[in-house]
């Protein structure tokens, strides 16, 4: 039996990675995610707000107490910060992804020019 | 609601009341307001098209991880005590009333037997009279109760956690029955 964590669905590893680099929003964080997957993960208001109650659930995020810049900021949106435990699942997560392709590189199934 | 906010707003705003209550006090501004912002950068009919794909399928997935949750053992360990008590309770007012107040009901073993039944039938039939409430009290006992071993120590612990106003009126209830049942099978043996 292994105790390697589950891999984590696509909508958690992003939130994750768009939260590793400083506190966001919701919206910011839809933005960040769309961004770092090259347009592919278009996650919605649902699914994003599914994800980040399992996930504040789960402690791999947390509220975060202070808002960048309250005066520009509307009051209702709430800032979100990743955990050393969010951190944690992040890198176990990126460590998975880094073994699959040099696997699939070793079948040369990826990184070779066509 | 501002009026330039729209109908798709109306919509979302009205979609969001579809969810469990529980995400919605804590979610449902901020996911208003993410619609908002996605709102000011691409007021399009795709990106309503794309938010409403998205809502409906989570309020449902929410809804159902809701239903689960209530559903948990302790809910059902509850429900069959519950259901013991009442099957019990109506069993023995009916067998009462027919020797006593001459009530013209169908005798409750026959009910639940049919006109022949089979030696194990009438053993479960009298297993449910005499320790019904005592599985009752289990039932709603059970789920609440904390038992550790501490092999060192060679002692038990036995912790009640907690239950809830109904729960505890109903153990009490069914632990009263057991006691009374108890009492009664030790004088028929005197």
């Amino acid at each position: 039996m292994t105790n390697d964590p589950a891999p984590l669905t696509p909508a958690v590893f992003h939130i994750l990675l768009a939260l590793s680099d400083g506190d966001k929003h919701g919206y910011r964080i839809m933005q960040t995610a769309l961004a770092q997957s090259n347009g592919r993960l278009r996650m919605g208001p649902g699914t994003l707000y599914g994800s980040i109650k399992r996930m504040l659930a789960d402690g791999l995020i947390e509220e975060a107490g202070e808002r960048p810049d309250p005066a520009l900021d509307d009051e209702r949106r709430r800032y979100y910060r990743i955990t050393a435990q969010g951190r944690g699942a992040l890198r176990a997560e990126a460590e998975r992804i880094a073994a699959l392709a040099a696997q699939l590189q070793s079948l040369h199934l990826i990184g070779e020019n066509k | 609601m501002k009026a330039a906010e729209g109908l798709p707003y109306a919509l979302a705003r009205m979609c969001v009341q579809l969810y469990p209550r529980e995400f919605r006090d804590r979610f449902a501004d901020e996911l208003l307001q993410t619609c908002r912002d996605g709102m000011r950068q691409h007021a399009s009919l795709h990106f309503w098209l794309d938010t409403f794909s998205d809502l409906i399928p989570s309020v449902l997935r929410e809804q159902a991880e809701q239903a689960r949750l209530n559903m948990k053992a302790t809910n059902i360990f509850k429900g069959f005590g519950f259901l013991l008590i009442v099957l019990w309770v109506a069993i023995l007012a009916a067998s009462l009333g027919i020797a006593y107040l001459g009530w013209g009901i169908p005798d409750p073993m026959l009910l639940m037997l049919g006109e022949s039944f089979s030696s194990l039938e009438m053993a479960l039939f009298d297993g449910l009279i005499v320790f019904g409430p005592f599985l009752a009290l289990l039932a709603f006992l059970g789920p609440s109760l904390r038992v550790r071993f501490d092999r060192s120590q060679r002692s038990m612990e036995i912790r009640v956690l907690p239950i809830g106003r109904f729960s505890a009126l109903m153990a009490v209830f069914s632990g009263l029955i057991s006691l009374a049942i108890f009492a009664i099978f030790i004088v028929s043996r005197m």
